[in-house]
């Protein structure tokens, strides 16, 4: 793009530059740069000035070439991008509201489930230690059918918990989902741990009789 | 269609990632060439343009239309790519890349090869001369120029006021005129 030669500069060539007369946007009557009088002067100085003529021209050469990067489009998927990045956020900020909550809950059910199973536990062997001793005959039977009935129903209570713990896991956000399953293997270890509890109070009872 | 900018603007404000969207969408070229220009890389403008769609997401709710939309994310477009900007050092504006990222909008839509071959040399040209200009020169020139906004809108983006934006584009033009010159010495020097 060459710069134009033609002409003598002169004092309102000079303006017309200083003003951007020369350079104003093509088609554009508010360039909120030039106003008044003095505008209006300039611009009838480069209607008449040959240079000030060319050198408009060659600024709308360069504005016409600038414009051309017009035709660049954003990259595709951008918004998606960034509603992603705006869900996973409110995932985390989710997770984080819940994160005090959570050691808490999982602390009192783990202590519930170890008390409820080593409270069945101890009620199992002393059952099975009772039944088979020869001077206690008859106590033994009464501790093991104990056992037997509040580790069915501790059982099939804690099953319950697991499945509605199950689905309330679906509902956590992804952050959450680690606290969530060490809770429901709890749950499902106690459950575990009350079946062989009932398995073996049977076993008990029936080498008994 | 005309678009309801108020009630889409209400509605995102209240947290609809859809009406914001439908909000952000026509600004979305415009705010990636903005970006472009600053930073001067493809990946960076596309990595500065999800910021701050992101953070115009964040500050919605603090937007008092007391501008328009469009110029308020251009504002923080802006901020954005020169924090990024500071940061990364990146080179002045590559005229391949633009040549690139227009490649890029060709396919998406609209394109003239025999326009494209005649102004090819010149717009490389200029690209390179602006490239080479200070980011707030080039970006005074990206919005008034080739986006169109005017002066007093130039000067809400770039948090500056009226008369300094003036005084940008006018050291711009000279600088940009100057650059050509010298493009074109070196050219002739070669030929």
């Amino acid at each position: 793009m060459r710069s134009p030669r033609a002409g003598r500069v002169t004092w309102w060539c000079r303006i017309a530059d200083r003003t951007g007369v020369t350079s104003e946007r093509p088609g554009l009557s508010d360039s909120g740069e030039t106003a008044g009088l003095l505008a209006w002067l300039v611009r009838r100085h480069v209607e008449r000035c040959e240079r000030c003529r060319a050198e408009r021209a060659r600024w709308e050469g360069v504005v016409a070439a600038l414009k051309e990067s017009r035709r660049i489009k954003a990259p595709y998927g951008t918004l998606e991008r960034v509603f992603a990045r705006i869900a996973a956020e409110r995932e985390a900020e989710a997770a984080q509201a819940l994160r005090p909550m959570l050691p808490g809950a999982v602390q009192r059910e783990g202590l519930s489930g170890g008390w409820l199973a080593g409270l069945s536990l101890a009620s199992s062997w002393a059952g099975a230690f009772l039944g088979a001793s020869p001077w206690l005959l008859g106590f033994g039977e009464r501790v093991v059918a104990l056992t037997h009935a509040a580790a069915a129903m501790w059982s099939k209570r804690l099953w319950e918990e697991v499945l509605v713990l199950q689905h309330l896991g679906e509902a956590l956000p992804a952050a959450a989902q680690p606290y969530f399953q060490a809770l429901w293997w709890s749950a499902v270890g106690c459950s575990a741990a009350m079946a062989l509890l009932v398995i073996a109070a049977e076993y008990c009872g029936s080498s008994k009789s | 269609m005309v678009r309801d900018e108020a009630g889409l603007l209400r509605r995102a404000k209240e947290g609809d990632h859809q009406a914001f969207g439908q909000l952000v969408e026509p600004c979305l070229d415009q705010a990636y060439r903005l970006a472009l220009r600053i930073v001067g890389d493809c990946g960076e403008a596309e990595d500065a343009l999800q910021d701050a769609l992101y953070n115009a997401w964040r500050a919605l709710p603090r937007f008092r239309g007391e501008s328009r939309f469009l110029t308020w994310l251009y504002r923080i477009v802006w901020r954005v790519s020169v924090d990024r900007l500071r940061k990364a050092k990146a080179l002045p504006v590559d005229a391949d890349l633009l040549d690139a990222a227009q490649a890029q909008g060709d396919d998406a839509g609209w394109y003239d090869p025999e326009r494209s071959l005649e102004g090819a040399e010149t717009r490389r040209e200029v690209e390179q001369a602006l490239g080479r200009l200070p980011v707030a020169y080039r970006t005074a020139l990206t919005l008034y120029y080739i986006e169109g906004l005017p002066v007093r809108e130039v000067a809400q983006v770039l948090e500056v006021p009226v008369g300094t934006v003036k005084t940008h584009l006018h050291r711009a033009r000279l600088a940009l005129k100057k650059e050509l010159d010298r493009i074109d010495g070196e050219k002739r020097e070669k030929g």
